[in-house]
């Protein structure tokens, strides 16, 4: 089977897209018959390009970090440049599936574009395959000293590996893999009950304000220069 | 009140858009004080998920581009309008950018709101914040509602309320212009 993918990142290789998508390639070619062909969205938009890439794949997938609540605006670019080609082809388009990678770490704020994504395969002719849903990673990143980060996120990077891997065997993406994977849907009480207690103690402040220190502007760090 | 429109109407062939919210400016303008920003004629780059305007110059993003008047117009208006052809089911790529850019006026410091996480005001007031939208051929119901919900956690997001949606295709300027005055 034959794998597009398009990274939607502006940030490329140096992103939690990417590393999510490095851990699920690797699951999927661990079936040694697939091919994949990587791609930045940026180096896509060009309609020429696009095309062809669009028509050599069985699937697509498109990768993207959720910013303020929707896919970026080289992502929603790339949809609008996409719509035309794969509405007037007519040859069989490649079925689509997405990953959503988001800052926090409920999947209720990924849930909205997921509904988008789902009707937008039906308005470009394709089948929809479904979505990966991963949020949390910058979380773990700021609010977790390192032994807990390191450990959460090799964590992340198993569950993405092992749905690859069956994408890889069946060509589908395992809907209760799907599920486990985005955990949790919503913050669960006793993680409420914790920041509430964290931020009492001004716990909660500790990453953000950790880096402003170290770049040596701690001190603005409620700098409203627009107002 | 202070109202802020932002078109987000990227296509010469949707000229009868823009031409729309002349009126609707025009009519808001009899009571209100109004500024109908063009987005295609101004020098805007996409956000590059660099966190700098958190992490390196606090509030303020580091590219230099007419995205400072923005920010300014933005955090001083009482009611930002949202405006943009549907296309492909959602607002424009160009309307996106600019909200892609707005990260600089919240904290990286993290708030639960509604039992999710969200990120802290910067400011003490925001705009509440309104949409306006033309259908493409294949617009439906589903659509619109998406494309509402989506602006309605982006609303809360920068700690704004989402005060109004319309979709100008079923409404006069003079309607629409009755109806906002109304939030």
């Amino acid at each position: 089977m034959k794998l597009v993918v398009v990274n939607g990142s502006p940030k490329k290789s140096a992103s939690n897209t990417s590393m999510l998508l490095d851990s699920f390639l690797a699951g999927f070619e661990a079936n040694r018959q697939n091919l994949v062909s990587v791609h930045s969205v940026k180096d896509l938009l060009k309609e020429e390009k696009l095309r062809a890439v669009f028509f050599q794949a069985d699937y697509m997938m498109l990768a993207f970090p959720l910013y303020t609540n929707a896919m970026n605006a080289w992502v929603k670019r790339f949809i609008e440049m996409l719509g035309p080609i794969a509405r007037n082809s007519q040859e069989p388009n490649p079925k689509l599936l997405f990953l959503v990678q988001s800052g926090f770490p409920e999947a209720t704020h990924s849930r909205d574009v997921e509904k988008y994504l789902q009707k937008l395969c039906r308005r470009l002719n394709c089948d929809y395959e479904g979505t990966i849903i991963r949020g949390g990673i910058d979380f773990a990143q700021q609010a977790f000293p390192s032994f807990c980060r390191k450990g959460l996120i090799q964590l992340v990077k198993n569950g993405i590996r092992k749905i690859g891997k069956t994408f890889g065997e069946t060509g589908r993406l395992d809907q209760k893999m799907l599920k486990r994977f985005s955990f949790p849907e919503r913050l669960p009480w006793i993680a409420i009950l914790f920041f509430h207690i964290y931020s009492f103690f001004g716990v909660r402040y500790y990453g953000f304000d950790a880096i402003l220190k170290k770049n040596n502007v701690f001190e603005y760090k409620d700098a409203t220069p627009y107002f | 009140m202070l109202i802020t429109i932002l078109n987000g109407n990227d296509s010469s062939r949707e000229k009868g858009f823009d031409d729309y919210l002349r009126r609707l400016a025009k009519e808001l303008d009899q009571f209100h004080q109004v500024d109908c920003i063009h987005l295609q004629t101004m020098d805007i780059k996409d956000c590059m998920g660099c966190f700098g305007c958190w992490q390196k110059t606090p509030g303020k993003c580091l590219h230099r581009d007419d995205m400072e008047l923005l920010y300014i117009k933005y955090v001083r208006s009482e009611l930002v309008l949202f405006a943009s052809p549907i296309i492909m089911g959602f607002p424009s790529a160009l309307l996106k950018r600019s909200h892609d850019r707005l990260i600089p006026l919240v904290h990286p410091y993290v708030d639960i709101a509604n039992n999710d996480f969200h990120h802290m005001a910067r400011y003490k007031r925001y705009p509440n914040m309104g949409l306006l939208l033309a259908k493409e051929a294949d617009t439906d119901q589903e659509d619109i509602q998406i494309i509402t919900s989506i602006y309605k956690r982006i609303a809360l997001s920068f700690n704004s309320t989402f005060v109004y949606s319309a979709v100008i295709d079923d409404k006069t300027p003079e309607v629409i212009a009755y109806e906002i005055g109304r939030c």
